[in-house]
């Protein structure tokens, strides 16, 4: 018999042949459900950079610094994030990193300084570059830095900024033109903080903030402990105490009064890592939806007196649907299939899932695996997220930002000082409500190996679709500019109160496009991890010229229409006034 | 550099196995093996993969090999790598021993689940389905493939896998189970529920079935029957799973084992786990150095210095020249004010090792602390 098989050998290369037109028809009739849709139409006569890293050539430079030592503590492996926020009220956003620090003996050092820079779009320069302009901003060192929330908090008409760190928070008021004042003897939250967000509890007007709280871990109870190969490497969270969150509520000028006891948000913990907030029960008021590390997730219910209640378990989105409790890190909120009804989606650990829930009349089903985000995820740890519709096709897709917490071996071996390294995701949306990983085919930008944590979303160069800025921890900050949108019409709004003088948070914009088609939005800056994203609204609107109506539903549950409004333009859109503004 | 099982340049390779009267180049073997870890785990694990790599090595060097030695012998190195989570090492060199030895069920099977682990579902899915060849009625491949499928959005053909199990077992609680996951995805979850119902009863503390009772009335909008699970449940499935954790839980077979359970349970902050697991180790094996380290370590920090002294000074004694049991154990006797057998401790490294800036540091303190 093997005399036999040798005598094969002879026409080895008919044998070659052979097998390999057999394996290409094989895998040509593999049963393929999501063939439908891969990069769309956007692929036909493009190069495959979807987006492209423009962050040196404008200037960017800002590196996370973990500060690892070998110390191996926990906030090392955390991360950052950053903000996009016009300052200036220029027209175009600036950015604000939060910044980390080395930490050494004293864990909580204020050594820590944050980065703000100008975008220099609308300021005559008419290009896309960065001024660093923290030294006269006032913005000054403090705690490690992880995270920034934003929002106009004395609604004066410019946006002020919240610094989440390991050590005391930071509030800072804009004084106008980027320059900024710390306001001190308030928010006194000395916890361990990742994100926060700004939302108004009572619809009294003032943005009222939410933070999310981590776990109790200081230099006093550092611990060392051993990873699965038996080195010592960085604790999990469950080796420290989960923090309870905060609550503050804002009464103006600056005033804050802590809540956390009244409203009951103190009486669970659960290691906050990401928070959203969104009318999840259309009964008009926000409520605030926790992902939690290794712990079940909450969902506050706002109950109108001032309290909360905790429903995640009632209504399905605590755990998946294994009721197991994962460890969720960043958060998005979306309709992605156009119902009308948003979804919600947030990521986890390696050899985990990321859980993507569907809400139908306000319960959660865990439809990870049905939408095609749950097997890829399962080699990447996730932290920052978003949906968008980056291709301005009319749904929302979804980009992950990903980076482990326990060392890659390869990388290991390879000498890398920090090898938590992996790409990150761009995932299409097929129309269906179900998603394709894009992989190499997003482009070399998003399949570059860093150290992900902080994703921030917004329109960056103001030309209508939506760019990523991605800050990697010990490494530069990506800032993903997005070469396709621009294929597609589009609409932008900036939703105002006119009464409050500042931005709509929490109000949800609809629009019907000409065949009835619908697409939704809220009015936010929170989610994703540790970051604020573009206040502004982006509708991608395919080939499309006409947008038909646009209903903002104020978060007070009145309403405003608009209408006749020309594509691919921004407009202002305010509670006062039918008539809205071109930007 | 990773072979695919099914590309023609491997038919080739077989081929060339094949021919016994043909000379074969089994330096390649080590080309395309993984090499070993250096300084990536404990050194009894250290140790332990790199003889194995060692002997293979010299396999290759002899002048008559026996391919089906040398291949068990690469597959022992493989499983080494998988129990120590170093799946992408695992699949690569469980790839070249299958090259030899193709119809090893185990191998084909423990290099599915390695692939399952790193997220590579379309190298999983056809090892899995050989193994299935191998031995058709394996229910617990059956299962990973449905559990795959069923990850995969494809419910048909998990749920073929479901009925083939129940073919073979009409009661098998997990293929059940899953089965009335995938009717939950495909939202029928009355047909969930005839399931349900009688698998709650035989397992009534399976808190996972509660959760699927719970998805499929919540999907049915029986609002007060999603109340009265969720009370049943209360929050004992909350804790959330250590993957890692259980599949190492799967592969206990001795001191090694309970060490990796101890060091994930460290990870965790559960020391207690971890010092029950490393205590058991010793049972196994009453001189394994690491299990000692460790637990000198763990008692150290839970302030516990006398026993840490006991366990630091076993392992100190088995092997003098580690240094950070030497380290460890300087620390744990410092602790425990005998500061002179530290000083000793520290000198002994210094004679080795001179420039050790950590140990000069230590010593410069410990020799301040001893003036005053």
């Amino acid at each position: 018999m093997l005399c036999g098989v040798c005598h094969f050998m002879k026409h080895k290369k008919q044998i070659i042949t052979l097998i390999v037109i057999g394996l290409t028809l094989n895998s040509c009739s593999n049963d393929s459900p999501n063939k439908d849709k891969e990069i769309g139409p956007i692929d036909q006569n493009r190069s495959l950079e979807l987006f492209t890293n423009q962050a040196l050539q404008s200037s960017i430079k800002f590196k996370y610094n973990t500060g690892s030592t070998g110390k191996l503590f926990l906030a090392e492996i955390v991360g950052g994030g950053a903000a996009f926020f016009d300052c200036d009220n220029d027209g175009d956003l600036d950015i604000l990193f939060n910044q980390g620090a080395e930490i050494s003996n004293q864990v909580k050092r204020k050594d820590s300084q944050p980065v703000l820079l100008r975008n220099n779009l609308n300021n005559g320069k008419n290009q896309l570059t960065f001024t660093d302009i923290t030294l006269e901003s006032g913005i000054t060192k403090g705690h490690y830095g992880i995270g920034v929330a934003i929002a106009d908090v004395n609604n004066d008409g410019n946006i002020d900024a919240y610094l989440t760190n390991f050590g005391s928070n930071r509030l800072y008021e804009n004084r106008g033109n980027c320059k900024f004042k710390e306001i001190k003897g308030q928010l006194l939250d000395n916890n361990w903080s990742v994100s926060a967000s700004f939302l108004d509890v009572q619809n009294d007007g003032y943005l009222d903030l939410f933070v999310g709280n981590y776990v109790d871990h200081s230099n006093n109870n550092n611990r060392t402990c051993r990873n699965a190969a038996g080195q010592i490497d960085y604790c999990g969270p469950k080796a420290y105490t989960p923090q309870s969150n905060s609550l503050w509520l804002n009464h103006g000028s600056f005033i804050f009064s802590d809540s956390s006891i009244q409203s009951n948000i103190n009486q669970e913990s659960g290691g906050a890592l990401g928070v959203i907030t969104s009318d999840f029960n259309d009964d008009n008021l926000i409520d605030i939806y926790v992902a939690n590390d290794q712990h079940q997730n909450f969902l506050w219910q706002n109950n109108a007196d001032g309290t909360f209640t905790n429903t995640a378990l009632m209504n399905g989105c605590a755990v998946n649907s294994s009721g197991l409790a994962e460890a969720s890190m960043g958060v998005a909120l979306g309709d992605i299939n156009n119902d009308g009804i948003f979804d919600l989606f947030m990521t986890h650990l390696r050899q985990e899932t990321n859980t993507f829930f569907s809400i139908k009349n306000g319960q959660c089903y865990d439809k990870s695996n049905k939408s095609n985000l749950a097997a890829a995820s399962v080699p990447f740890t996730g932290f920052g997220t978003g949906f968008l519709d980056f291709d301005n096709d009319t749904d929302l897709d979804l980009f992950v930002a990903n980076g482990e917490i326990e060392s890659i071996n390869e990388q290991v071996k390879q000498g890398d000082p920090f090898p938590l390294k992996q790409i990150n995701q761009l995932f299409i949306n097929n129309g269906t409500g179900t998603f394709n990983d894009l992989k190499e085919k997003s482009g070399i930008a998003i399949n570059t190996k860093y150290v992900s944590r902080g994703a921030v979303f917004g329109d960056i160069d103001n030309d209508g679709d939506t760019d990523i800025l991605v800050i990697n921890s010990n490494d530069y900050t990506q800032l993903l500019i997005n070469t396709v949108g621009q294929d597609n019409n589009w609409i932008g709004f900036d939703v105002y109160y006119d009464d409050y003088n500042r931005h709509a948070i929490g109000s949800i914009v609809e629009i019907t496009l000409s065949d009835g088609k619908k697409q939704m939005r809220r009015v936010a800056t929170d989610g994703s991890y540790a970051s604020a994203n573009d206040a502004r609204i982006l509708f991608g609107l395919g080939k499309h010229s006409i947008v038909s109506k646009i209903k903002v539903k104020w978060s007070n549950g009145e309403s405003t229409l608009f209408r006749d409004l020309d594509i691919n333009h921004y407009y202002k859109l305010t509670n006062k006034n039918s008539d809205a503004t071109k930007l | 550099m990773q072979q695919s099982y099914k590309t023609p340049s491997l038919f080739l390779f077989l081929l060339l196995i094949s021919c016994q009267n043909k000379p074969y180049d089994y330096h390649k073997v080590l080309e395309l093996m993984p090499k070993p870890p250096i300084n990536q785990f404990d050194r009894d694990t250290e140790s332990k993969i790199n003889e194995s790599y060692s002997e293979i090595k010299n396999q290759i060097n002899e002048d008559h090999i026996n391919p089906i030695y040398l291949s068990s012998q690469i597959a022992k190195l493989a499983k080494l790598y998988f129990i120590n989570n170093l799946y992408a090492e695992s699949s690569k060199t469980f790839n070249i021993a299958l090259e030899f030895q193709p119809k090893q069920f185990s191998w084909v099977y423990i290099n599915a689940v390695s692939f399952q682990h790193q997220g590579q579902f379309d190298k999983a899915i056809p090892l899995l389905l050989t193994a299935k060849k191998l031995k058709s009625n394996n229910i617990p491949t059956m299962l990973r493939l449905a559990n795959i499928y069923r990850l995969l959005n494809k419910s048909k053909l998990a749920l073929n896998e479901v009925k083939s199990i129940l073919k073979i077992d009409k009661n098998h609680s997990a293929a059940l189970y899953i089965k009335s996951e995938i009717l939950i995805d495909i939202e029928k979850p009355k047909e969930a529920l005839t399931i349900l119902n009688p698998l709650i009863e035989k397992n009534p503390r399976a808190n996972k079935i509660y959760y699927l009772l719970i998805n499929a009335h919540r999907m049915l909008n029986n609002i007060q029957k999603v109340e009265f699970y969720l009370q049943k449940v209360g929050d004992k499935a909350l804790i959330s799973p250590d993957p890692i954790l259980e599949n190492l839980q799967k592969l206990v077979v001795g001191a090694g084992s309970h060490i990796l359970l101890a060091n994930r349970a460290h990870k965790n902050g559960d020391l207690l786990t971890a010092r029950t697991h490393l205590l058991t180790a010793l049972e196994y094996e009453e001189n394994n150095v690491t299990a000692l380290h460790n637990l000198g370590y763990i008692s150290g920090i839970q302030n516990q210095h006398t026993e840490a002294v006991s366990y630091l000074k076993k392992a100190y004694v088995l092997e003098p020249n580690n240094l950070d049991i030497a380290i460890d154990y300087s620390t744990a006797l410092i602790a425990t004010m005998e500061y002179s057998e530290a000083k000793l401790i520290y000198l002994n490294i210094l004679k080795s090792q001179p420039n050790h800036e950590i140990t000069k540091g230590r010593l410069k303190k410990l020799n301040h602390f001893m003036l005053k």
